[in-house]
């Protein structure tokens, strides 16, 4: 018998030890997945998340499990190492991965019970409103963490034909390092600037394109969350370029709408070419015969002469242009009046005996004028040293740590212009990641191949001699 | 649709080269005559050169890379799939695989006519950048290889079960021009590693390009979404063949599981219910 009470204590934590110590590689693996969920999941019962409380429980939770897996007895490091507990996981994160796609995201709380019955509660008390944001899935990402930095240390010290397995794995961390950063640390906001001289210094707040609350007022009303930007930002000028002005001839079918209505649906559409025969569906056809740059309604002898040579008018400048098709249906042709482009009678039904039902229409027309890009004219003001930029979409500017981008116009106001102000400390480390996976993996799978061989043909002939 | 065919003699052209490609190859897993597997390649390289000469064609005739819409993402996804067979072809001197190649390039023009678009439409200021074409050329360089890789799993597996085929994968003149039998599980581990490197590449490209656009590189918008999924998973795969028991079949499964998920990716955005909430989903779709 024992009479040490401590000896007790001890002795059922010895074996459980022992029993976790001699769990098979399956059942650990099992117990790392789920454990993870189920504890981030418990977590956010008690803990508001959010992206801070996202980046903590994510970090806390990898160097635990990391600091676990080199303590506890019976290779736990090794199967966190393990190509099995790495191939779960990346199946787990990706069908994290699908649920985020399959729910909808980031929408307000009491829209999930509407749109999915019973089963909304259970999504916004679970967190899957916002997988991404939960902390079951960073728990999830912290597993992930601690998997590299044991397989990253595996390969540790770093060979020549371990290095592209030890620079991916690196790359791995060296992003999540910046995700983190970026999680916890980056301000985005909105910018609503206008040319009229004026300047802000502000930036209002947002999250998932949302502007941010940081109270109520005690009309109820939203105080909206700012952050300084630390100089002046002027908007001088805002452009919308559109690409140049087109024309077409279009051909359109009747379809039936959902709610029974019918509209008409481009069918196809060709440019305004004369003299070449196109061919319709349903197997009709049509000639564009005469185009006419600046169509005069009643001047016959004006519309004659800038009408007769069709394949020089298609260069010219068209202002009121206006075509002549000769359309041909079963056979049988028929030549349009002039459509003008910019009028109202610039259709003609296929076919074109109004006896019969029109199986489509030809329409010579203008093209949408599609935006080809939005400028903002820019100065940012700091301490008496100003800087102009040019800002449009694919083109941000970058002044003392702010980003901005291109992102809203007013097609009724032309002197707003809205842009996103991003600072983002950890946008540097994702990249420096990215980079290292590329070099990563294009080492492991394409360099170290040649380097087992080269190593076989030194290796192989000295064999060989030894025989 | 036959209007469409009689406007474009060219799209006709090469869907009846790839076509014809698709029969010579065929012909080649039964001849013993050199000269027919050797005719099969050269109508697929005559079929690969139509369709960039399409590629070409509507680059020009758009102004601008033609990557926009669905439909000729379609034209250049044929391209990509031909052109990546033509280089295993040559890498491990095999002819077996042509006619799934043939069948994908085909199949991807054919499919290409069921969503032609009604005009070319200009490029948008968020796609006219210098990320858009290195970005789409390795994403489809990518899945013309994750597509080779499921042709071969496929080949693996009906061979494991229909003598017809094992006959087929067993050295012929016309199709296994290297006199030595296939490590077929070997060829799909290679495609798939190319393919992953460059969907790798791809994902990561396409996150700088987000961050330049948009200030954030990555926004879980279902396109991403299924992206990452795609690189999870052949992850998955080529972890687990480093695991006891995941080599043979169920490893070609994984493979093929792997070029689903792709074909979602590309294909079945719209069908996801969050498609609304994306801003990858092609136009023409």
């Amino acid at each position: 018998m024992n009479d040490n009470p401590s000896a007790t204590a001890v002795a059922p934590q010895a074996s459980k030890l022992q029993a976790l110590a001699g769990m098979s590689e399956q059942s650990k693996v099992v117990l790392l997945v789920a454990g993870a969920m189920v504890t981030g999941g418990l977590l956010q019962l008690f803990v508001e998340p959010g992206p801070k409380a996202l980046v903590a429980a994510g970090a806390i939770a990898g160097v635990a499990t990391f600091v676990l897996s080199r303590t506890l007895p019976g290779r736990w490091r090794e199967t966190m190492a393990g190509f099995r507990f790495t191939s779960v996981l990346l199946v787990a994160l990706g069908l994290c991965a699908i649920l985020g796609t399959l729910i909808l995201q980031g929408r307000p709380l009491q829209e999930y019970p509407a749109k999915y019955g019973v089963v909304g509660d259970a999504i916004v008390a679970a967190r899957l409103d916002d997988v991404f944001h939960s902390l079951w899935f960073g728990c999830l990402i912290a597993l992930f963490g601690a998997a590299v930095v044991n397989s990253a240390l595996l390969r540790w010290p770093v060979k020549l034909r371990s290095l592209g397995f030890f620079t991916c794995h690196l790359g791995l961390l060296t992003t999540l390092l910046g995700a983190g950063l970026s999680c916890a640390f980056a301000v985005r906001g909105r910018v609503d600037l206008l040319a009229d001289g004026s300047t802000v210094n502000r930036v209002h707040v947002t999250r998932a394109g949302q502007p941010q609350a940081k109270g109520y007022d005690a009309a109820g009303n939203a105080i909206l969350a700012t952050a300084p930007l630390g100089f002046e930002l002027r908007l001088d000028r805002f452009d919308l370029v559109r690409y140049a002005t087109e024309f077409r001839i279009g051909y359109y079918e009747p379809r039936k709408l959902p709610d029974g209505r019918m509209d008409w649906r481009l069918k196809a559409s060709f440019d305004p070419e004369p003299g070449q025969r196109h061919l319709l569906p349903g197997g009709s056809s049509f000639t564009l015969t005469r185009l006419f740059s600046d169509y005069r309604p009643g001047d016959e002898a004006a519309n004659l002469a800038q009408g007769r040579d069709a394949a020089k008018t298609v260069k010219q400048e068209l202002k009121n242009p206006a075509a002549v098709l000769q359309v041909a249906v079963d056979g049988s042709a028929v030549t349009s009046p002039p459509l003008v482009a910019l009028g109202e009678s610039n259709y003609l039904p296929v076919p074109p005996d109004a006896r019969q039902v029109p199986r489509g229409i030809l329409a010579f027309e203008k093209r949408d004028e599609e935006a080809k890009s939005y400028q903002s004219h820019v100065t940012a003001i700091a301490g008496g040293v100003s800087q102009k930029a040019l800002v449009s979409v694919n083109d941000p500017f970058t002044f003392e740590g702010w980003t901005f981008y291109q992102v809203n116009y007013d097609p009724r106001n032309p002197k707003y212009s809205g842009l996103d102000a991003v600072h983002d400390p950890g946008v540097n480390f994702v990249f420096v990641g990215f980079a290292l996976i590329i070099a990563g993996v294009s080492y492991m799978f394409y360099v170290e191949r040649h380097l087992g061989r080269r190593r076989r043909a030194e290796v192989e002939p000295k064999v060989k001699a030894a025989v | 649709m036959l209007y469409i065919l009689a406007e474009h003699p060219w799209f006709v052209a090469a869907s009846a080269a790839y076509a014809t490609a698709l029969a010579l190859y065929a012909a080649a897993w039964k001849s013993t005559r050199q000269v027919v597997g050797r005719l099969a390649t050269a109508v697929m390289c005559a079929a690969l050169a139509m369709n960039l000469a399409l590629i070409a064609g509507r680059w020009i005739q758009a102004d601008r890379p033609p990557f926009k819409s669905l439909f000729e993402s379609l034209v250049f996804l044929s391209f990509t799939t031909g052109a990546v067979y033509l280089v295993m072809e040559r890498l491990y001197r095999t002819r077996i695989f042509g006619v799934l190649a043939a069948v994908g390039s085909f199949g991807a023009l054919a499919y290409a006519v069921t969503k032609w678009d009604a005009e070319i439409v200009k490029l948008p200021p968020a796609l006219q950048s210098g990320w858009f074409v290195p970005h789409v050329v390795v994403y489809f360089v990518g899945y013309g290889a994750a597509f080779f890789a499921t042709a071969v799993a496929v080949v693996q597996l009906a061979a494991g079960r229909w003598q017809w085929v094992r006959n087929l994968v067993s050295v012929r003149v016309g199709t296994v021009l290297s006199g030595q039998a296939l490590d077929l599980e070997q060829i799909t581990y290679d495609a798939v590693k190319f393919s992953f490197t460059l969907l790798t590449v791809g994902l990561l490209l396409g996150s700088v390009w987000a961050k330049s656009a948009w200030g954030d590189y990555w926004v879980w918008d279902p396109k991403e979404n299924w992206s990452l999924v795609t690189w999870l998973v052949y992850g998955a795969y080529l972890h687990l063949r480093r695991v006891k028991g995941w080599r043979g079949e169920r490893a070609a499964w994984l493979a093929i599981v792997g070029f689903g998920v792709v074909m979602f990716t590309y294909l079945g955005m719209e069908l996801l219910p969050t498609a609304q909430q994306s801003a990858h989903v092609y136009t023409g779709q």
